[in-house]
């Protein structure tokens, strides 16, 4: 799989095309204005303002067994104000505070608004001007509320509120989709048809999307770029239950920059067949009884586990205050409220957090590894930050965290990843210094099963989530295998990766959708490039030396009353 | 809270051309799958210990054009196309079943989300989606049926001693089924044209125009034998507008326009006047002088009756409502009473199309629960003779008269339709302004009001907090003794019920027609209510609730124009 050409501009060509460019001269001219003039009564005017301005052009196809289920398309121009007063030390970030107005309907959440789509330089201003106007109302009474609270309560630490960083101008320019929705229809119709032939498999649906976005980004300290790209994605969920009733479900998910690197529709049918197969042996598979032993994460299980229970707590993200009344403090899902502390890792930074044969590296830069396509390739971050490799695990050892420009205890300035709203990984590599062959890795793993007197141990080759897994065999001295079903892990985080015994040489590769963490749950920018990250993760197999692993818990649904109608017709 | 929202004036003139309804015999494959399914399920699950009495499927297709455009630029331009399943499916029998309110639990919560349905007509598609939902709702339904029969034994017996549901004829009907074809680029540049004026202004912070157009197809199928298709258009129209007073208050003002048909729309020049008038009124209204608490007589436009017989009387004659034990059941106990003045009959007409020369928002044929619509005789020359019927029977009505719908997803209860306020000429008044000031003076007031356009309202019908309505006006003039007029701004009208209904006492011949949607437990439905301008001899006026933000701290960044 291969990635679309991408062209980083000179920096010519980009101030020429700033200059033809409507919209961003109504964002640079009423940032100027904004920026010199906004203020109200004694109070200070911003210290830094950004505009970003999305255009996006949204297809979906979704089918199932056999037929369209929906197949749209939609255009659609998204603006989002930022508005920092204070300064770098001390602003209104980090604050969670509620806008409640019930008797207004004009009001702004978030700075984000829906703009027209025309290149109009009048309309484009007054959404800007009232936007900005809204966004900055809020930014100076929530820093005058940021500034009261801490009169009486001791900041707890001195950590800067933003970071100082040098303005870039950039472009970056990915040719956009081109979709053929007929041809997608059709695959859609022709790969969700293959569960036609798959009697064991209750439920099942195939998606296609594709978004093409073209970002502008305007900030005060004289940072701008312009970014064309595109994602592609395809996905399909196939669910049923075993004979006792107990759930079964998988998933297909690739994505891609470009349509080429979307595999051929013969490979995706292909996948979809293998998960309807492995998901129909499944019903018969046996369960687990309680299990205490090794464990080797395979394959995908590998990457997923990583993903699941590793990566998040490399991020870096300041916590937020909560402005709320003294009365709602303490409310559980709100922002600033209950526990919401800030990441363990922080307090890690030059400890040991994984054996001393792993290293961790996050690559935005890098657009292939080892031959295979990397989708969380970008040139910048969000911010217009370049793009640059960050070490986050050297020899076990933890080096820093990944930041935006969300300072973090210890860490003064952004790493550049900013995506998806907030920091985020992108390409992940992990690598085994003493990385074993397949092979070795297998005897080594039964070598454990055999010095804690087991008669098997347990193989996991697909996660579902962070404690269920898809696909898990019992692996026997002799070498054979047999298929388990509803396998639960129990109490497995960050710190029992430490324990990793051994790692292959060899790299499982694995794209994965990522949600980085939110500052602020409750008003995200909404329908933009930011709802959709595609982090790939390139993995060697992991050996765990004790997991506890069990059958799944709680009450289990039964099975359905009648069989699925397509396959008991006469 | 029950929400009524979206101003519509009358002023359609054209002519509209009522499209045949073929009840021709065509093959449906769509309604067939559903059919053998329907049998193979109740087949399958009649071996079960409790087996279903009774199952029905709805599949309701919309395609959905919607284009947009905000002070003379499109926002929006797009078209939809989907299809979503409703199941009701029943364990027990027609006198307990497992829909039965559980009295001190959870209230039996709707499932969120419709289940989508395949768009294409392939019968084992749709069949496969059909059969694994009915098996999920059965579990269900198995589990509540427990739960009720449980709920009845330990509660006290239930005041409303009527069956959970009623058998009703098994109704077949197909219409053929349309489609529309709407020139998109053509509404882009009407929404834009729409909007222009506008944008002009900077003192204006929103203002959008946008057509909805869509075709709702449904198929509705139930074991008692009913096989109902209906396939029926609907075209909305708005132009919406917001400026802001100096003291916060925010100004909105609506236009909207619906009709069956896409040429039964007003003209440009039409919509064009009403923008004029809307920023005209915005003008005014930002210089207007804010209502303060008030109590006496006042006049409602024919739309602002409409609304609040809507709220005040429509909400709390929905059957279902007068069984809930949590219900404030207002009007249970009035069967046969007069409620009203002599003069005033009230009738809703889910059959009736057109009214006051404006297309009708709340037609349809056959309600959600497979009934055949009908009109209903709610009140007749002032006496309560009935209330708006879905399946679910209360105490001495034990049929539906056809008013049991739900938004897609959502449980049907009875609902309003087409709710018409009718007054014999005893109490018509040429002149409702001489009756207002007359009023004025008998009380000694400063001056009466007079509501003319509307939002919508809303109400609570529940037993844990007053019974009060709240109508949302736009548009309020004080009328003084000596007959002139002033716009004032920041009003809302609320009363309780039984109090504002023995004060009204008059109505004139203007009658409008308000087509809005209605929000309630089943969801948002379409409705309408048309009505006579009507006096009241007494209405209370409550502060409505105002913005706390600034108009803009910066002039707008270009030249603003008159």
């Amino acid at each position: 799989m291969r990635t679309g050409t991408l062209l980083l501009l000179s920096a010519t060509a980009a101030i020429l095309h700033g200059q033809t460019d409507v919209v961003m001269n109504a964002m640079k001219d009423e940032l100027a204005r904004s920026m010199q003039q906004l203020t109200v009564g004694n109070l200070e005017k911003a210290y830094f303002i950004s505009y970003r301005i999305v255009d996006s052009e949204n297809v979906s196809v979704a089918g199932s067994f056999g037929s369209l289920n929906l197949s749209n398309a939609r255009r659609s121009r998204i603006l989002t104000v930022e508005v920092r007063v204070g300064d770098y030390k001390l602003d209104n970030s980090h604050f969670f505070s509620l806008n409640l107005d019930p008797g207004s309907r004009l009001l702004i959440l978030n700075g984000t608004v829906e703009l027209g789509l025309a290149d109009d330089y009048k309309e484009i201003r007054r959404q800007i001007w009232l936007a900005t106007d809204s966004t900055y109302k809020k930014a100076v009474e929530d820093l005058s509320n940021k500034r009261a609270l801490f009169q009486t309560r001791r900041r707890e630490d001195e950590v800067d509120d933003f970071t100082r960083e040098d303005p870039v101008t950039s472009s970056e320019e990915q040719p956009p989709l081109k979709v053929d929705v007929a041809k997608w229809e059709n695959e859609t119709r022709n790969i969700s048809a293959l569960f036609r032939k798959m009697p064991a498999i209750y439920t099942s649906t195939v998606l296609f999307n594709s978004v093409n976005t073209y970002t502008r980004f305007l900030t005060s300290e004289g940072t701008s770029y312009t970014r064309r790209q595109s994602n592609v994605m395809f996905n399909s969920e196939a669910a049923t239950q075993a004979a006792d009733g107990a759930p079964l479900d998988d998933f297909v998910w690739f994505h891609g920059r470009s349509l080429a690197d979307l595999p051929s529709e013969q490979e995706l049918s292909a996948r979809v067949q293998a998960m309807g197969q492995h998901l129909s042996e499944l019903r018969d598979a046996s369960t687990l009884m309680n299990y205490n032993g090794p464990v080797l994460a395979e394959g995908d299980a590998a990457a997923q586990l990583f993903r699941l229970v590793f990566l998040p707590n490399l991020i870096g993200a300041k916590p937020t205050i909560s402005g709320l009344p003294a009365g709602l403090q303490g409310l559980p899902g709100l922002p600033g409220n209950g526990n919401q502390g800030e990441n363990p890792f922080l307090d890690k930074i030059g400890a040991r957090v994984l054996p001393e044969f792993l290293s961790v590296t996050d690559n935005p830069a890098i657009e292939e590894y080892q031959n295979h396509h990397m989708s969380g390739f970008s040139k910048m971050d969000e911010d217009g930050i370049r793009s640059r490799e960050v070490p986050l695990v050297e020899k076990g050892i933890l080096k820093t965290l990944l930041t935006s420009r969300d300072p973090v205890r210890g860490i003064d300035h952004s790493t550049g990843s900013r995506h998806a709203g907030s920091a985020s990984p992108s390409n992940v590599i992990v690598t085994a210094s003493n990385g074993l062959s397949e092979a070795d890795l297998r005897g080594r793993f039964l070598e454990l099963v055999k010095q804690r007197n087991l008669p098997f141990g347990i193989a996991v080759r697909r996660m579902r989530n962070a404690s269920n897994a898809v696909l898990a065999y019992k692996v026997f001295p002799d070498g054979h295998e047999e298929l388990v079903r509803n396998v639960q892990f129990f109490g497995l985080n960050a710190a029992a990766l430490k324990d990793i015994v051994a790692g292959s040489s060899n790299l499982n590769f694995l794209t994965v959708r990522f949600e980085p963490p939110r500052n602020n749950p409750l008003g995200l920018p909404a329908f933009t490039e930011e709802d959709f990250m595609p982090v790939s993760l390139a993995i060697p197999s992991l050996l765990f030396e004790d997991v506890t692993l069990g059958k799944g818990r709680g009450p289990i649904p039964t099975p359905p009353v009648a069989g699925h109608p397509y396959f008991e017709k006469p | 809270m029950l929400q009524f929202r979206f101003a519509v004036r009358s002023t359609l003139l054209l002519s509209l051309a009522l499209f045949a309804a073929n009840a021709q015999q065509t093959t449906s494959p769509v309604l067939d799958a559903m059919k053998t399914e329907l049998a193979r399920s109740r087949e399958k699950l009649r071996s079960q210990p409790a087996p279903p009495y009774f199952i029905s499927y709805e599949i309701t297709e919309t395609h959905t054009v919607q284009i947009s455009s905000a002070f003379g630029q499109v926002q929006e331009n797009s078209e939809r196309r989907r299809r979503q399943l409703d199941v009701d499916l029943r364990v027990g029998d027609y006198t307990l079943d497992n829909t039965r309110e559980i009295r001190g639990g959870m209230p039996n919560l709707p499932q969120f989300g419709a289940t989508p349905v395949p768009i294409e007509n392939d019968p084992d598609a749709i069949r496969a989606v059909l059969w694994y939902q009915t098996d999920q709702r059965y579990k269900r339904a198995l589990e509540q049926f427990t739960k009720v029969k449980t709920n009845t034994q330990v509660k006290v017996a239930q005041e409303d001693a009527s069956n959970d549901f009623s058998p009703e004829a098994p109704e077949r009907y197909s219409e053929p089924i349309a489609d529309i074809q709407v020139n998109r680029a053509a509404w882009e540049d009407k929404t834009r044209k729409y909007t222009a004026p506008f944008a002009r202004y900077t003192n204006i912070y929103q203002a959008t125009s946008f057509l909805q157009a869509s075709m709702e197809t449904r198929w509705y199928v139930n074991t008692e034998g009913a096989a109902i298709q209906t396939s029926q258009p609907g075209f909305h129209l708005y132009v919406i507008a917001t400026s802001k007073a100096s003291d916060g208050m925010e100004l909105p003002l609506y236009e909207s326009y619906f009709a069956f048909a896409e040429k039964d729309l007003p003209d440009d020049a039409t919509v064009l006047k009403a923008v004029d008038k809307m920023i005209h009124d915005l003008e005014a209204l930002r210089v207007a002088p804010v209502m303060e608490a008030y109590t006496g007589p006042a006049i409602l436009s024919g739309r602002a009756s409409g609304v609040f017989f809507h709220e005040i009387f429509g909400h709390r004659v929905e059957g279902s409502r007068q069984k809930n034990s949590t219900d404030a059941q207002t009007f249970k106990r009035k069967l046969g009473e007069q409620v009203l003045a002599k003069e005033f009959s009230v009738y809703f007409d889910p059959t009736l199309r057109r009214f006051a020369n404006t297309d009708l928002d709340g037609y349809y044929a056959y309600d959600n629960q497979g009934v055949k619509a009908r009109r209903v005789n709610v009140v007749e020359s002032g006496v309560l003779k009935t209330f708006l019927m879905s399946r679910t029977p209360v105490e001495g009505i034990t049929r539906s008269n056809g008013h049991g719908r739900n938004q897609v997803g959502l449980q049907a209860v009875a609902r309003q339709s087409n709710l018409i306020v009718e007054v014999a000429p005893a109490a018509v008044r040429p002149d409702l302004k001489k009756l207002l000031i007359e009023e004025v003076q008998k009380q000694k007031l400063p001056f009466g009001l007079y509501f003319d356009q509307i939002e919508g309202g809303f109400t609570f019908t529940g037993r844990t907090i007053p019974n009060a309505f709240n109508v949302l006006p736009l548009m309020v003039y004080r009328i003084y003794p000596d007959g002139h007029e002033e716009l004032v701004r920041g009003a809302d009208l609320i009363g309780t019920p039984l109090t504002t209904f023995s004060k009204i006492v008059a109505a004139d011949k203007n009658i409008a027609v308000f087509n809005g949607f209605c929000g309630a437990e089943s969801g948002s439905v379409p409705v309408s209510a048309s009505s006579p301008g009507i006096f009241v001899s007494q209405i209370e006026v409550q502060k409505k609730s105002k913005s706390q933000e600034r108009i803009p701290l910066l002039p707008a960044p270009f030249e603003g124009g008159k």
